[in-house]
């Protein structure tokens, strides 16, 4: 005969029992569920998803980063909007983003249809970089260089928001890129065919 | 008339005896806790009409930093963790029948979570510390803020070791066997805080060094992760709090007893183990973290931590359908349910939170927790819509409806205005269910988190961002809710003070309901038919839920899968 | 209510079975909650974290 107790008094001297049909029941369908969400993340959505977060990463001293984001400014430049250099690199490149209180320095060109390697870091404190609208984020670090091949499938405007608090002036921290379609030149120099 | 006998009373109601020098003890947290709650109410409501956009109320965007950051302290560690205390204080000393190891060791911890939690408090209020309750550096703030912050979780953690040690030391006197399961799940939770506290001291200790000036860098990445080891893993001390308190109201409302002993202990050991995994949840979209190593932590362990939950789940409405069934509630699948005592908060309040924890809280956390999906849910305003479905629509309430009981025992006086603590518990569900929903669609749209204005006026590169009018629509949604639920939250808050200060005295005081079988020793199940389910309609029930938490899943990665940008 | 608590660790009762006795073991459980998160939490983090290597443009 099987004894059960209230849960505020110390229950029978022998509670371990067998399962009931109820718990055998509910334990199996459960545990098959826990392992197949495990399956699906770890080994399923790896070989088929398009959204990946394998990035590698790196440590950077902030200002030798700061350094490889002006370097790449300067050789890539096509213009500037409120004080903020926008760039367009060359198709398949490298692409350096910075965070800093409270812009993301630069504005880009891409090129629908193209792979970047983003290498995305900040010079002061954390930042969050929130693309929008297709709403993905990644915590950007300083210290820490985040190294993400991204491929704009289309053309289009997308703002950069930071979405870790970092000062006073936070909900003014925005950054954009600018995707033009495929094989057009982004009216600049910057763009090779 | 009282039995008296040497600091030790009798309560009248049930039975149990109750050592006066924890008494007090309780009395002072609870207090405190609610107080707690009050103020970081009186925030929610300013955050709340902030951020509707159409209303704006807070101009000043350092004071809304600075309001969002108190908000998170006052409620996520300051409410919940004084009252845990107390609990603690309770199912370590009256539910055992001990008595309280050092009650001047006791006061010092009160004193010092009092004094730690005031210093963060004032400095985070003042100015001295606008950098969220998460404080990630490089951000500066006052050697006070974190000499404070440390203060309270040495309390704390004084506190937790404490209880660890009346439980042990009770056993070890031959007082006690095995626990009984509520006091069980205090002892996980006392576990998982120990954990929690250790790692918090590991992240905060050189923060504060670096405040003070005598170490110069603090490596962002490992502050992160030992920072939410504190952070995820108070919440998940709560839990742990929450679900004893579930099986605890449904044996005082219902007189329910586990269907399986063993297997509700096992689902609590599967936490102890492996729910502290969780924490890696807010790191996944990081960098240096390897993916297996946030792999297995994000699914606490191949979700085994999950398993226990999911177990909880089962147990904890099965055991509350035999009871009701044993009492003759036979009528078809539901009848049992029908016939629930819905007009008592006690059963109301476990009720409410059970659902708004299992199917909103639970379900959104596993599915935004795993590795790829974090990255469209990550610091958006899906996350703390997420967390204030557990953690408020949850364990808050929780803590509420098991406070309907332990306030007016302990302080031996009236629940105050009962019809309005009948009504309390739906007004706050359905609060945090409209709220939940706005913010949540909010956050799916893209919506920042801790973030001061949306609409970005007069900055032109932000032109066109976060442009879709339903944006505002869900923003004003979440701020309805909000105001209802902040109308649940005051109700709760009159009642309780009121009982404390206005609640007629009495020795047997008029609590909820107390079914006889929650205080009575163990007896034999009723027989039943071991060919048939014990508990269908939970079978039905749960079969339900488990359908809704897989299409959910699924719609997830669908939604994953419509990001255009190919990322690797 | 009173806690009937003699001879519920054994003695003189039958063998209890294995599974009761490590689900009540107090001092195993409280090891056990702080030894695998360390592992596998923080340990593991922080190995992770110290094996980042530097950027070379
Ligand atoms: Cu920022």
């Amino acid at each position: 005969m099987i004894e059960r107790s209230s849960t505020l008094v110390a229950p029978p001297a022998r509670w371990w029992t067998p399962l009931g049909r109820d718990e055998r029941m509910w334990l199996t369908v459960t545990a098959v569920w826990a392992l197949a969400m495990f399956v699906m993340m770890q080994l399923v959505w790896p070989a088929i998803g398009e959204q990946q977060v394998t990035f590698q990463s790196y440590r950077v001293d902030p200002l030798e980063f700061n350094r490889l984001t002006e370097a790449f400014i300067q050789a890539h430049q096509v213009d500037a909007i409120d004080g903020v250099p926008v760039v367009a690199p060359p198709p398949g490149g490298d692409v350096y983003l910075m965070g800093q209180r409270f812009q993301f320095k630069p504005i880009l060109r891409l090129e629908q249809g193209q792979t970047y390697r983003f290498l995305v870091s900040s010079l002061d404190v954390q930042h969050g970089l929130s693309l929008q609208p297709d709403n993905f984020n990644f915590q950007v670090l300083p210290g820490y260089v985040s190294a993400i091949s991204l491929t704009p499938r289309e053309s289009g405007v997308y703002h950069i928001l930071c979405n870790e608090y970092c000062g006073p002036g936070h909900h003014r921290m925005v950054g954009r890129i600018d995707v033009g379609a495929a094989g057009q030149a982004l009216s600049s120099e910057g763009v090779r065919p | 008339m009282t039995a008296l006998i040497d600091g030790w009373r009798t309560c009248q109601v049930t039975g149990l005896r109750v050592d006066r020098s924890a008494e007090r003890l309780i009395m002072f947290n609870a207090v405190t806790a609610v107080l707690y709650l009050a103020t970081g109410g009186t925030f929610a409501l300013l955050i709340a009409l902030t951020r509707w956009q159409a209303v704006h109320l807070i101009g000043d965007p350092e004071w809304f930093y600075r309001i969002v950051g108190a908000h998170g302290a006052a409620m996520l560690i300051f409410w919940i963790v004084f009252f845990e205390v107390a609990g603690l204080l309770f199912g370590g000393t009256v539910l055992l029948n001990a008595r309280l190891l050092a009650p001047r060791l006791a006061w010092v911890e009160y004193g010092m979570m009092l004094a730690g939690s005031l210093g963060v408090m004032i400095t985070m209020l003042s100015g001295q510390a606008t950098v969220m309750f998460t404080a990630y550096p490089p951000l500066e703030a006052s050697p006070w803020f974190f000499g404070s912050l440390l203060v309270f979780a040495v309390g704390a953690l004084l506190a937790v070791c404490h209880f660890i040690a009346n439980v042990v030391g009770a056993r070890w006197r031959g007082e006690v066997g095995t626990l009984p399961l509520f006091s069980f799940a205090l002892l996980v939770a006392a576990i998982l805080a120990v954990f929690t506290l250790v790692s918090g001291a590991a992240a905060l200790v050189p923060a504060w060094l670096r405040s003070l000036g005598v170490i110069e860098h603090v490596d962002p990445a490992a502050y992160r992760l030992l920072f939410w080891g504190f952070g995820h893993g108070a919440q998940q001390v709560n839990l742990a709090a929450m679900i004893g308190i579930w099986y605890a109201l449904a044996s005082l409302t219902v007189g329910a007893r586990p269907i399986n002993e063993g297997l509700s202990r096992f689902a609590f050991v599967l936490y102890v183990l492996f729910i502290q995994l969780g924490s890696m949840h807010h790191i996944l979209v990081d960098p240096g973290l390897g993916d297996w190593a946030r792999g297995m932590n994000a699914s606490y362990f191949m979700y085994a931590a999950v398993l226990g939950s999911m177990i909880h789940a089962f147990t904890i409405p099965a055991s509350i359908e035999v009871a009701q069934r044993e009492k003759g509630l036979t009528a078809g699948l539901f009848g049992w349910l029908r016939r629930a005592p819905w007009g008592a908060p006690g059963f109301a309040a476990l009720v409410v939170s059970f659902v708004m924890f299992g199917v909103l809280g639970g379900i959104s956390g596993v599915i935004m927790g795993g590795i790829q999906i974090n990255m469209i849910a990550h610091n958006t305003l899906i996350v703390p819509a997420h967390f204030h479905m557990t953690v408020v629509a949850g364990t808050t309430l929780a803590f509420m409806g098991i406070s309907y009981y332990v306030v007016p025992l302990i302080f031996r006086r009236d629940l105050f205005l009962p019809r309005v603590a009948r009504w309390q518990p739906y007004v706050f569900g359905l609060g945090m269910l409209v709220f939940g929903a706005g913010m949540g669609a909010a956050g799916h749209l893209g919506v920042p988190r801790r973030h001061f204005d949306i609409t970005f006026p007069g900055l032109a590169l932000a032109e066109g961002a976060l442009a879709d009018p339903l944006i505002q629509t869900s923003l004003m949604v979440m701020a309805i809710g909000a105001l209802i639920a902040i109308t649940g939250g005051a109700m709760y808050v009159v009642v309780a003070a009121g009982t404390v200060f206005l609640g007629r005295r009495s020795d047997v005081p008029a609590v909820g309901l107390v079914d006889p079988i929650a205080v009575a020793p163990p007896a034999p199940a009723a027989p039943h038919d071991a060919r048939r389910f014990e508990a269908p309609g939970t079978v039905a029930l749960a079969t339900v839920w488990l359908a809704l938490f897989v299409y959910l899943y699924a719609v997830s990665w669908y939604n994953l899968s419509r990001v255009t940008w190919i990322i690797r | 209510m009173a806690v009937a608590s003699e001879s519920q660790d054994g003695g003189a009762s039958p063998r209890l079975p294995w599974q009761q006795a490590l689900l009540d073991d107090v001092f195993l459980l409280f090891m056990a909650g702080l030894v695998v998160p360390t592992l596998i939490y923080i340990v593991w983090g922080l190995l992770e974290l110290s094996n980042v290597p530097l950027l070379k443009p």
